[in-house]
């Protein structure tokens, strides 16, 4: 699972995977830590599949996505 | 001991709080906070208890369940974050000092408000009665769903619409009805809900929660770290993150979840029924005895929840009570239960009751024992 969406709480990070398992995306919450430079400390979800698909549907059920990561930058 | 004091708190705890109690302390770390799997475990439980009281009220967004230390704490929520200078708000005359008070410091804030008096067994007089209450400037009601000293219950669905005909925010305290009285916040007119987990939720003792249901947030009463957006200075817009400063009650918040669980299988419909029976069979034994003093119409499920006060002739209500526990091993509660704007419409203001409130543990030969013992204090 090395693609991060990057969300506001843990609730809705929670929430979020809720959602995606809903529709078979498996995710895990993940705790992002405060980077110098690249916001505050939050929560987002690891997923291996269906990004795009993941975050449209994120979308779809209100939830923000404030940013994606891949690879090494998660 | 024979106890009847559960509308202070319920006791026992059923077994499935207990042990969620137990697993939350032998597992828990911070929900919330840290990203190890002790942590994102705990964060789980306390979202999961969110969802499980959401869907409990027919709820559907769980971020608008807060949990908060007591019903009390939520209500002080509302009604401080929401009422400003020249606000005007409507309250019952069966109110609780968990609203009469925050209230009453709102007016040196030039806060304003009304009580609309409420009419046992007349809901047509009493929704007259709150719509005659409301001004111009009136931004908020506060009602209780049904009174912590007479169990009368007020038609809150009927009075939360009229508001909302008039553009008026609605704030319902459940403190004693959620659990015994079925709510459904889907369609409903109750803008926030305000309760007491450890009651008939039977969660553990400091647990409440607020619910919004709907898009007016109030203003926060305190501020703090939330494990989110900790660059910003300010405090967080999100929900529940912005009133869920500090760790959180988890061990509390788990017992909660056990509770919900515990209520939604024996279902809330045959709770109120049980314990309504038992409040009516205790008021027809009661009202046979000559040294009894009751206040209410005969409790019917339409407009009571199952909470009885009486008093005995020539007794003061603390040396009932105080006989009732320590002659007959029966616990009461005495004196004003913290709302004498109830006292006063039942002209108890003086005297204050003596109350009972059943649980779903309470049996026939509780009533049976509680009534022998009134009998013989003469």
């Amino acid at each position: 699972m090395d693609n991060l969406i990057k969300l506001s709480s843990v609730t809705q990070a929670m929430k979020a995977k809720d959602i995606l398992k809903k529709h078979g995306i498996h995710s895990k919450v993940h705790r992002i830590p405060a980077k110098k430079g690249q916001g505050s400390c939050s929560y987002g979800l690891l997923i291996n599949k269906r990004l795009n698909e993941a975050v449209n549907i994120l979308s779809e059920n209100n939830i923000k996505v404030f940013g994606r990561a891949f690879g090494e930058n998660v | 001991m024979i106890y009847l004091d559960n509308g202070a708190t319920t006791f026992p705890k059923p077994q499935s709080v207990i042990s969620e109690v137990n697993n939350a302390l032998k597992t828990s770390a911070n929900p919330g906070r840290g990203g190890h799997k002790m942590a994102i475990k705990a964060s789980e439980m306390v979202y999961n208890t969110r969802v499980n009281l959401a869907q409990f009220l027919n709820l559907s967004e769980p971020s608008n369940v807060i949990f908060t230390l007591n019903c009390t704490e939520a209500l002080n929520i509302v009604i401080k974050g929401l009422l400003k200078k020249g606000d005007h708000v409507v309250i019952s005359s069966l109110e609780h000092n968990a609203v009469l008070r925050p209230i009453e410091k709102l007016k040196n804030k030039g806060v304003t408000y009304s009580v609309a008096e409420v009419v046992e067994g007349d809901d047509e007089e009493t929704i007259n009665n709150f719509r005659n209450s409301i001004n111009d400037k009136t931004r908020l009601l506060v009602c209780t769903h049904a009174s912590n000293v007479f169990g009368i219950k007020l038609p809150v669905e009927r009075i939360c619409a009229l508001c909302h005909q008039y553009g008026i925010l609605t704030c319902v305290d459940a403190a004693q009805t959620v659990g015994i009285v079925p709510i459904d916040l889907e369609n409903s007119s109750i803008d926030f809900l305000c309760l007491a987990g450890h009651k008939g939720l039977y969660g553990p003792m400091g647990t409440g929660a607020l619910i919004i249901n709907n898009d007016i947030i109030p203003d926060t009463l305190i501020e703090g770290g939330t494990g989110s957006n900790s660059d910003n200075y300010n405090q967080p817009e999100i929900l529940p993150d912005r009133f869920e400063s500090g760790t959180a009650n988890f061990i509390g918040i788990r017992g909660l979840n056990g509770g919900i669980n515990f209520i939604k299988n024996r279902g809330v419909e045959n709770i109120y029924k049980k314990e309504s029976e038992l409040i009516s069979f205790a008021y027809n034994n009661l009202k046979d005895l000559d040294n009894v003093i009751l206040y209410t119409n005969e409790p019917s499920i339409k407009n009571n929840v199952p909470v009885l006060s009486f008093n005995i002739k020539n007794y003061d209500c603390e040396t009932v009570s105080d006989i009732l526990s320590s002659r007959y091993g029966i616990a009461t509660r005495s004196g004003l239960h913290c709302a004498p704007l109830a006292h006063k419409s039942y002209n108890t203001l003086d005297t204050g009751t003596v109350r009972i409130v059943p649980s779903v543990f309470t049996t026939k030969n509780n009533i049976k024992a509680l009534v022998n013992a009134v009998y013989k204090i003469k």
